[in-house]
């Protein structure tokens, strides 16, 4: 009869795993039950077979994927289109495409005057009087810029005005 | 793959170009709303209107008629270049025409009428928000005045 923990301890014993007391014991045992021979000669080609089933390390799923990404990237360093790695280089281009953007965009803004830079601009310019005429029978035009109220007045002075009635003294 | 990368690259700077061209585009093509607003001066007694109190004051300074009168006001948005006719009431009217002057400012051509006859006519180069006056066109005891402002 084999208990339960005299298996245990052969299994132990069979990996490598026991030792002292419980190690002697088992080799003692070992010499005198042929039963307890007997399933250690049952337990060592169970684990024989486990050892022809196991896969070598090398061909795990993982590293075959491994092996894969490798074998193309190694293929497209031989082809010498690309100097940064495969894996790196279609997110460092988009990121180069989007600072150039970002550039070209602020030049724009930079070099095409805005709406509200005019703005800023034409408010300290007085407005610039071209030409101006009037048909107004015997009357003359007058063009005063106020630089107080930054108006620029264009007055049809008539005949019968001895003096400039409409402006005040200046 | 470096074709991918040669439309990628191409079609990044179609974009900017279409971009920078729409800007420039909006830039020189804009619109702007002349607002026209004319005004009664004279000597006679007459209650504030508060209509044009953003301008009398100015006006006090420069012109020395006591009075100020709100007569009419017009608004024309144009496509520039463009051209149009305010009507301004009591038979007034200014017919303008606006292009663009660079840096920002317009060129406003303005013929200012009364019925069938010119009182005035007149080039100028403005800044948006800085009115211009005409005036001097007698009615009654006293002057007719314009105030021209480009937005």
């Amino acid at each position: 009869m084999i208990t339960e923990k005299e298996q245990r301890l052969l299994s132990r014993y069979l990996d490598g795993n026991l030792a002292g007391a419980d190690r002697e014991g088992v080799e003692s045992r070992l010499q005198t039950d042929s039963a307890f021979r007997a399933l250690k000669t049952e337990y060592e080609a169970i684990g024989q077979q486990l050892n022809e089933f196991r896969e070598p390390a090398g061909v795990t799923p993982e590293a075959a994927w491994a092996s894969v990404r490798r074998e193309i990237r190694l293929a497209r360093d031989e082809d010498g289109s690309r100097s940064v790695p495969w894996h790196f280089g279609s997110r460092l281009q988009w990121a180069g495409g989007m600072i150039a953007a970002v550039f070209l965009i602020l030049g724009a803004w930079v070099l095409i005057p805005g709406p509200a830079q005019d703005a800023g601009i034409a408010k300290s310019m007085p407005a610039e009087v071209e030409w101006v005429e009037t048909a107004v029978p015997d009357a003359m035009t007058m063009v005063y810029q106020d630089d107080e109220t930054g108006l620029t007045v264009i007055w049809i002075m008539e005949a019968e005005e001895e003096t400039d009635p409409a402006h005040a003294e200046s | 793959m470096r074709n991918h990368s040669s439309i990628r690259w191409t079609a990044l700077a179609l974009g900017t170009a279409g971009l920078l061209a729409f800007a420039s585009h909006s830039q020189a093509n804009g619109t702007v709303t002349l607002k026209a607003v004319m005004i009664h001066a004279s000597n006679q007694p007459a209650a504030l209107d508060r209509r044009i109190e953003n301008i009398e004051y100015k006006l006090r300074r420069v012109f020395k008629f006591k009075h100020y009168k709100h007569v009419g006001k017009g608004n024309i948005t144009l496509s520039l270049p463009g051209k149009g006719t305010i009507a301004l009431g009591s038979g007034y009217s200014l017919e303008v025409e606006a292009s663009p002057a660079g840096k920002g400012r317009v060129r406003t051509r303005v013929h200012w009428r009364k019925g069938g006859s010119t009182l005035l006519r007149t080039s100028t180069v403005v800044s948006r928000s800085v009115p211009t006056v005409l005036g001097g066109a007698s009615h009654g005891s006293g002057k007719m005045i314009v105030t021209l402002v480009v937005e």
